[in-house]
């Protein structure tokens, strides 16, 4: 059986030549459904690159995939090279089938919409509902995500909603079509820790509840041991060290913290 | 009703926007008719009578109620404003929203465009478009646009270039959503603030512009009335009838003043900064 996602030899270039410019040299991982794995690295590593090159955002921010290639099985059961595929295909599986969410949750909403009418906007895209059902769809999503009193809520504008609170909505956003793989680039960084234990656990329920695989970026490798079947470790963008948590040596030199 | 009550609430909002409010009606009403005499019918025996209880503001040389003739030339000098600058904002947003999201060629040769567009001074290049398509009430309008699109297209770019990069856009591309989608929800709307204050300013500005058309004689057409086209008329009357040149001076440096108050109230009101306001 073909895998989730499986990524080889990713090379990732800027610029005007990105051949010159690689930021991203030769990264390769697999992932199942269901299954999460954790990039972790310093910061530069190269993760959000890796990242955003599942997904070909990186495309908009002037960066080119230069080499490899990056198949995706879609719920079809079809098989597609993501790293070829053109960009029409690639609005299409974006947030129907990868769903990504980032580090900052304040600025990932935008400021002058109510949240409600911005989750909205992935039921009515990829679902076609209008008005009344995208409304209700999007308070569906909200209950999801553990946030007591969605409908009321949904009316809120970001800046009346905490960190914790709008990163949830963005997990909300970006599971609204259940997606089969999720990336998540440092969605805890820029909470404080009790909140970052409360979005962790989650994630590791949603992820339960239903077969999506899971790529989790962090640069905080204490939080690995807790939610990663496996890890690829980066360094200057190559893969330094990849396994199963407990395996590797750099997860087993610091002391696991506990985080729920 | 928010920005309304925010508006009155603010000092020079409340000037500000009663002077416009009230341009506006006698605006309406002299387009409806609803002027103390026929603007354009001439009472004889009446010429170059000074203001009284029949002529408030006294009649022209050709007899006409200047009162009346006012209103009409308000709502004449209005409707070329606002058309002109409607026009001028549909525009600007176009040029600017893609000069800033495409960038590279396109955004180069459409602000090299604008720069050179905005080395004339405003009125010259009203004048040259003027000459060489011909004086007329549309004419006026397509060369004031003309002339203020550039201050638009720089208003939508410099803030859309900002807000291209900002994580929401991002976001909005991750689960899917179409370029005309993100550009009129993601960015427009957060460029609504700025373009409300360009627009209150712009009116200012070419209702002044309009005034200087048609005191040159290449805007409003006789026997229509326009502010700058009043004043022109008035001008060889001064000594005679001062009233004639008063009372639409003073209708233009009111009307602008106006726009200027509100213009700026607008622009404290949206400020982000003093959001809390209106949010
Ligand atoms: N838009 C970009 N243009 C040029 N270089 C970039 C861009 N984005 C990232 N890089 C470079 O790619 C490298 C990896 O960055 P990134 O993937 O963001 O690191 P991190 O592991 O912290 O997420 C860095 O050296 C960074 O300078
Ligand atoms: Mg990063």
């Amino acid at each position: 059986m073909s895998h989730l996602l499986s990524v080889s030899d990713l090379h990732v270039g800027f610029g005007k030549d990105p051949v010159a410019n690689e930021v991203v040299h030769g990264i390769g991982f697999t992932l199942d459904p269901g299954e999460t794995l954790a990039i972790v690295g310093e910061s530069g590593s190269g993760k959000s690159v890796t990242a955003l090159s599942v997904n070909r955002l990186v495309d908009f921010g002037g960066g080119k995939i230069t080499g490899g290639r990056i198949d995706f099985t879609l719920g079809s059961g079809a098989v597609i090279d993501l790293a070829a595929a053109p960009e029409k295909e690639l609005a299409a599986i974006r947030g129907r089938e990868i769903g990504m969410i980032f580090q900052e949750p304040m600025t990932s909403l935008n400021p002058v919409h109510a949240i409600g009418e911005q989750i909205a906007e992935s039921f009515r895209l990829h679902h076609g509902l209008t008005g009344k059902q995208a409304m209700r769809a999007a308070i569906d999503a909200l209950e999801r995500v553990r946030i007591p009193d969605a409908a009321r809520r949904l009316k809120y504008h970001p800046h009346q909603l905490s960190g914790g609170m709008l990163q949830r909505v963005m997990i909300a956003t970006a599971l609204s079509c259940n997606p089969r793989l999720l990336i998540a680039d440092e969605p805890t960084t820029a909470l404080d820790v009790t909140v970052q234990a409360q979005i962790l656990a989650l994630l590791s329920e949603l992820k339960r509840e239903s077969e999506m695989g899971l790529v989790f970026i962090t640069h905080d490798i204490g939080l690995v041991a807790g939610i990663a079947d496996k890890v690829m470790v980066m360094q200057n963008g190559k893969a330094v060290e990849q396994g199963r948590p407990m395996r590797c040596s750099m997860i087993r030199s610091i002391p696991i913290r506990s985080i729920f | 009703m928010t920005l309304l009550r925010s508006i009155f609430a603010h000092p020079s909002g409340r000037i500000g926007g009663t002077i416009v409010a009230l341009y506006l009606i006698i605006a309406i009403m002299g387009l409806v008719g609803l002027t103390p005499h026929d603007p354009l019918m001439q009472f004889r025996i009446d010429r170059l009578h000074a203001p009284s209880a029949t002529y408030w503001m006294g009649t022209d040389l050709l007899g006409r109620d200047v009162a009346s003739r006012l209103m009409i030339g308000i709502a004449q000098s209005f409707i070329v404003s606002f058309a002109s600058v409607a026009l001028a904002t549909v525009l600007g947003i176009v040029l600017g929203l893609t000069a800033a999201w495409f960038g590279s060629y396109w955004d180069g040769t459409i602000m090299r465009a604008m720069d050179v567009l905005l080395a004339f001074p405003a009125i010259l290049l009203a004048l040259l478009i003027i000459t060489i398509v011909g004086p007329g009430t549309w004419t006026s309008v397509m060369a004031i646009a003309f002339v203020y699109t550039p201050i638009f297209t720089r208003v939508v770019r410099g803030p859309a270039l900002s807000l291209k990069t900002r994580e929401f856009v991002d976001a909005a591309r991750t689960f899917g959503s179409s370029r005309t989608y993100i550009l009129s929800r993601h960015m427009l709307l957060n460029l609504v603030a700025p373009l409300t204050v360009q627009v209150t300013l712009a009116l200012a500005w070419a209702l002044l512009t309009e005034a200087g058309l048609s005191f040159l004689g290449l805007g409003t057409q006789p026997p229509q009335a326009s502010l700058g086209l009043m004043l022109s008329e008035a001008r060889n009357l001064m000594e005679m009838a001062p009233w004639l040149l008063v009372f639409p001076a003073f209708a233009i440096m009111i009307g602008i003043l106006g726009f200027n108050l509100l213009g700026d109230a607008l622009r404290d009101i949206l400020d982000p900064r003093s959001r809390g306001a209106v949010a």
